[in-house]
């Protein structure tokens, strides 16, 4: 078994989800140790490279959605961006708030300590704000991730304020944790695409918890039937860790059902 | 079942003659590694094929690492009998039963 033949099996292992992946490099693994035990060299690597099939098959085939963020489990495919990727660290509001705000207060701090900008981390945030408030419509508009329905009496009160909270440590987090570039012009450039980007992630982390207790929504299910499917899975079940209730996510937005709708089932 | 592709049957029919590991299927069929391991999953997926891996103490006792295979299920032989009717070459292409390392 060959160094090459071991990156092959296990860049292909990256295609899978994360729960199914030492299965199957276990299987392909001992495939390949038995066909090099019984002298079989010659077409090892195209035998390694029709392993990457199979993956994509089996991801392809997964009880997980492929698009969105809001669809993606963190924890079942690759690669996905980093900030998806801990999202177990913030699978609770409390942690997610702590998480933000130890991110806001290591920034204040880099600010005291290496403040090469001329640009305070005040002045900062007073040009990262009024960007930010005219960017959340926009971002919201165009997010591909429309809002959900949701009953009104959910605990809006305790989302929106969820949000906002995420919002609040997250610009002061941006306005001093840019005093690390010395110029201003790229500080503030910095500054203004990591804000949309935060705008982002703070929605798309609010449409995928549970409107009651603001968890992360977990064990998705895709919905629909070989046999009934003309292009795509009708859609994506997710359940809130706690039980109270289930997030049905359309696959391809239809007229009857374009948003995400929240079930209430206590 | 009879909708079966003709791969799917092969690997069937290939299964029915005693290979019951992935490499041996490819080597009995014919077909690369790329084609018959998503047909081993389709076939799992619709229940005419159950896996196994193999009792870690005999791999060990063996000094080998456990290997997984497969085997057909009673859905799977319901299948395979209508796949042998649809290609009635393929009992020819893979003698059923030949070989002794079914088990």
């Amino acid at each position: 078994m060959t160094r090459l033949h071991l990156v092959i099996l296990r860049l292909g292992a990256c295609l899978l989800p994360e729960n199914e992946r030492a299965e199957w490099l276990a299987e392909w693994m001992t495939e390949l140790w038995y066909a090099i035990r019984e002298g079989r060299r010659a077409g090892l690597t195209a035998f390694c490279f029709g392993s990457w099939r199979d993956a994509r098959w089996k991801r392809r085939h997964a009880p997980v959605a492929r698009h969105g963020f809001l669809l993606l489990n963190p924890r079942r495919c690759a690669p996905e961006p980093p900030l998806i990727r801990c999202a177990p660290i913030l699978e609770s509001p409390g942690r997610c708030l702590g998480v933000l705000g130890c991110l806001a207060a290591l920034a204040f701090f880099l600010s005291r300590l290496y403040p090469l900008s001329p640009l305070s981390g005040g002045q900062a945030l007073l040009c990262v704000l009024p960007f930010s408030v005219f960017y959340t419509p926009i971002a919201a508009l165009t997010s591909n991730t429309p809002p959900g329905e949701y009953p009104r009496h959910r605990n809006w009160a305790g989302r929106w304020s969820f949000y906002l909270a995420k919002l609040a440590l997250l610009a002061p987090a941006i306005a001093f944790g840019t005093s690390v570039l010395r110029a201003n012009a790229l500080r503030l450039d910095v500054a203004i695409v990591c804000t949309a980007i935060a705008i982002r992630w703070a929605m798309m982390d609010q449409r995928r918890r549970c409107p009651a207790c603001l968890r992360i929504l977990d064990h998705p299910v895709r919905m629909g039937s070989h046999s009934r499917i003309l292009l795509e899975w009708n859609g994506t079940e997710l359940l809130c860790p706690r039980g109270h209730g289930v997030m049905h996510v359309p696959e391809e937005p239809a007229i009857w059902f374009s948003r995400q709708r929240w079930l209430p089932l206590t | 079942m009879s909708g079966l592709s003709h791969t799917a049957a092969m690997v069937l029919q290939a299964l029915d003659s005693g290979c019951v590991y992935g490499f041996s299927l490819m080597e009995t069929t014919g077909l690369p590694s790329g084609t018959v391991y998503p047909a081993l999953r389709r076939l799992e997926r619709d229940e005419l094929i159950r896996s196994s891996w193999e009792k870690q103490s005999i791999a060990d006792a063996e000094q080998r690492p456990p290997r997984k295979y497969y085997k057909l299920t009673a859905a799977g032989r319901i299948a395979l009998a209508a796949s042998q009717k649809r290609y009635p070459l393929l009992e020819r292409m893979i003698p059923a039963r030949e070989t002794e390392q079914a088990k």
